[in-house]
């Protein structure tokens, strides 16, 4: 992975030192709240319902255990003892006090971490596909541009008051596990035919208040020139975004304003323009040194059959069922990616106790050369886990209870923090997904249900990805109480779609009750192995909804 | 690390630029300015930053000018775009703007203040005796 060098330490501490003195100038009466607002939202701390939040970035997901253990180290010390893994790769923590920021990001900055641009109107935190540099089915691994883009976009003078947020996704596989078409940018790497490395690039997706499904901006984008297409979509987004409307200032509203064609020939024409500049690109020496950070480990290339694998397999059950659901297909032979769920059953889904963070740290050495990834949906990857020692990081992990056996079911749920914690919330959304994880506790149940995406939000901000769960929950204010919108056959990869809304919404006593409908009806129409998203494409809302309202 | 310029008053001569302007719709005789004068109207409004990137690749020689809600802790960002004048109409915490210029020495990107570019460096630096960062 990625390793500092002097001069990405150097900006990390210039950084820390110029918030650590906004901080003393807030406390000491020198800067109004209406003044610090901003600066500390620049630096991912938020105020929340309750207290202060810090979000934390991390670049892509990809972190190591002395990462891990800082995290947990900063949980215990500063917090009350846990973190929370949120939808965008990153971990919060729900109780900081501000004085203590700046000791907690210099904690941060000494294992090469920050929160900046983790809020504001800038470029956010770059998301990938957690499974990056080892995925089977990967064209190429996309950290490296996704720290290519890190880099280019910390700090950028011209765009740190961007109309709104922008956010940057990168997949470097077919099967799309960074939800590209649902970002202000999504990326695809890919090869020309004369098999030259490239970039789709898709412009204008994104959730929220209206959700879109992204537009193609360019079929193919040459490798050395990501950076430059990057900054002339950026640029016009930050001259012509509209500003009028926060609700409408996303680059989506621009894009479908102006259609996809005339917001293309303005970028075009930029882009040119950019180049002839030659500011921009880096030159591929820069970029090899870059690349230089992700060669791929040495690995163990035996080709033995993994035999204490294939023992347990066949003979617990449990083993068996954490193997289906958590393990992934790995580029190479006797090797696998391994989710680790942060979705216990009846737990809240994201959160993850310092003592677990400090185990799984240890495990993380053990077991996967000492490198963990965060996920979209809210879990932890080992990304480097040998087949033959999957029992035994089963038995480890089960003991620190986090070998949940339900990546990708029924219990796997998204949920945002909800009005437990957030100043938006119309609703809240974790008692909603704990109640529905307990409904469907059994793991053969589960395994019956087979793959299902449930996402709950607790307003219209849609952090959970409501519109796009293959069943999304919307928390709404209903004349001061909370209600429910319910959602069907909403997709976030490569089949993108945008669920629609079954009818009436439901009060929070009946919202879980509506969900346990909608599966049963699943189950009694599902054809073959049929995954309930397969289902509800092929008939459609009708008996969802005959069922749900009768 | 480059100085800006601290003026309370507009020049006389200075061209005001709306920061609404359709972008690549300026008119060419404005570079032939003495000083240009860019709006903020409110510093979460960053139109501007691209305007004064846009006019110095233009050719534009003259001031440029930030002239708005114009706030000390973004001294450096005005500076590495190309502005070069900073319009305060009140008072301001000067120690607060020199320090902001002063606290970074280095950019990721290409700056019109005299900051090493740090790709750029890197490439200095890697002469065949630095490897330039390993796998892990």
């Amino acid at each position: 992975m990625y390793q500092y060098d002097a001069y990405d330490h150097k900006i990390l501490e210039q950084r820390t030192a110029e918030f650590r003195d906004q901080v003393t100038r807030r406390i000491n009466g020198k800067l109004s709240e209406e003044e610090f607002r901003p600066l500390r939202l620049m630096n991912g701390v938020y105020l929340q319902l309750h207290a202060y939040m810090i979000r934390v970035a991390i670049p892509y997901g990809t972190f190591n255990s002395g990462q891990l253990r800082k995290f947990a180290h900063i949980a215990r010390k500063y917090d009350r003892g846990y973190g929370h893994f949120t939808t965008r790769q990153n971990i919060q923590y729900n109780w900081p006090k501000l004085i203590d920021i700046p000791d907690i990001l210099d904690e941060l900055a000494s294992v090469e971490m920050h929160a900046i641009q983790t809020s504001g109107n800038c470029i956010r935190n770059i998301t990938t596909d957690q499974f990056a540099g080892v995925a089977k089915d990967e064209v190429a691994d996309p950290r490296p541009y996704a720290e290519i883009i890190r880099q280019w976009s910390t700090f950028h003078p011209e765009f740190a008051y961007l109309p709104r947020k922008f956010k940057i996704a990168i997949t470097g596989a077919k099967h799309d596990r960074a939800a590209i078409k649902f970002h202000d940018i999504g990326l695809e790497v890919l090869r020309n035919e004369t098999g030259e490395l490239g970039f789709k690039v898709i412009v204008g997706g994104g959730l929220g208040r209206t959700p879109v499904i992204g537009s193609v901006i360019k079929e193919y984008l040459p490798e050395k020139h990501l950076l430059s297409y990057l900054e002339a979509i950026l640029r016009i987004y930050n001259l012509s975004g509209r500003r009028d409307n926060k609700y409408k200032a996303r680059v989506k509203i621009l894009v479908k304003e102006s259609g996809i064609e005339s917001f293309r020939v303005k970028v075009e024409k930029e882009w040119r323009q950019i180049m002839e500049e030659g500011h921009t690109d880096l030159p591929a020496a820069a970029q090899k040194l870059i690349f230089n950070h992700f060669k791929p480990p040495s690995y163990e290339h035996n080709v033995l059959p993994a035999l204490d694998f294939e023992r347990f397999y066949k003979y617990q059950a449990e083993f068996k069922r954490w193997i289906d659901s958590n393990l992934h297909d790995h580029k190479v032979e006797n090797y696998a990616a391994v989710t680790i769920s942060l979705k216990p059953i009846g737990g809240i889904p994201g959160d993850i106790s310092s003592e677990q963070m400090e185990d799984l740290a240890d495990l993380a050495d053990i077991y996967s050369l000492g490198e963990i990834r965060s996920t979209h949906e809210q879990n932890l990857v080992f990304p480097y886990v040998h087949k033959n020692d999957l029992p035994a990081l089963w038995l480890e992990l089960k003991s620190i209870d986090l070998a949940t056996p339900n990546h990708g079911l029924v219990s796997d749920i998204i949920a945002c923090p909800g009005m437990d914690y957030c100043s938006l919330a119309n609703a809240r959304s974790i008692p909603i997904a704990q109640e529905i994880s307990n409904k469907f506790s059994d793991p053969k149940l589960a395994a019956q249900i087979g793959e299902l995406k449930i996402k709950i939000s607790g307003c219209i901000n849609a952090c959970a990805h409501h519109h796009v769960g293959h069943i999304g929950v919307l928390g709404v204010d209903k004349k001061g109480t909370e209600s429910y919108q319910l959602l069907l056959g909403g997709n976030a990869d490569e089949n993108a779609a945008i669920g629609k809304i079954t009818g009436p919404g439901f009060n929070g006593d009946q919202i879980v009750g509506a969900i346990e409908t909608v599966i049963r009806t699943y189950q009694e129409i599902k054809e073959g192995n049929e995954r309930f998203i397969d289902t509800y494409q092929r008939v459609g809302m009708e008996p969802f909804k005959d069922a749900l309202y009768d | 690390m480059t100085e800006l310029k601290i003026i309370e008053n507009l020049p006389t001569e200075g061209v005001y630029l709306e920061n609404t302007l359709e972008p690549g719709s300026l008119d060419s005789e404005i570079l032939n300015a003495k000083a240009i004068i860019l709006d903020f109207p409110t510093f979460m409004d960053g139109r501007a930053f691209s305007q004064a990137r846009q006019l110095r690749r233009l050719g534009f020689k003259g001031e440029l000018i930030a002239s708005g809600d114009i706030r000390a802790d973004q001294g450096r960002q005005y500076g590495q775009v190309g502005i070069s004048t900073l319009h305060f109409k009140e008072g301001f915490d000067r120690q607060t703007l020199q320090n902001n210029l002063k606290m970074y020495s280095q950019s990721y990107q290409h700056s019109f203040l005299s900051e090493k570019v740090i790709y750029k460096k890197r490439l200095q630096d890697n002469q065949p005796h630095f490897s330039g960062g390993g796998p892990f």
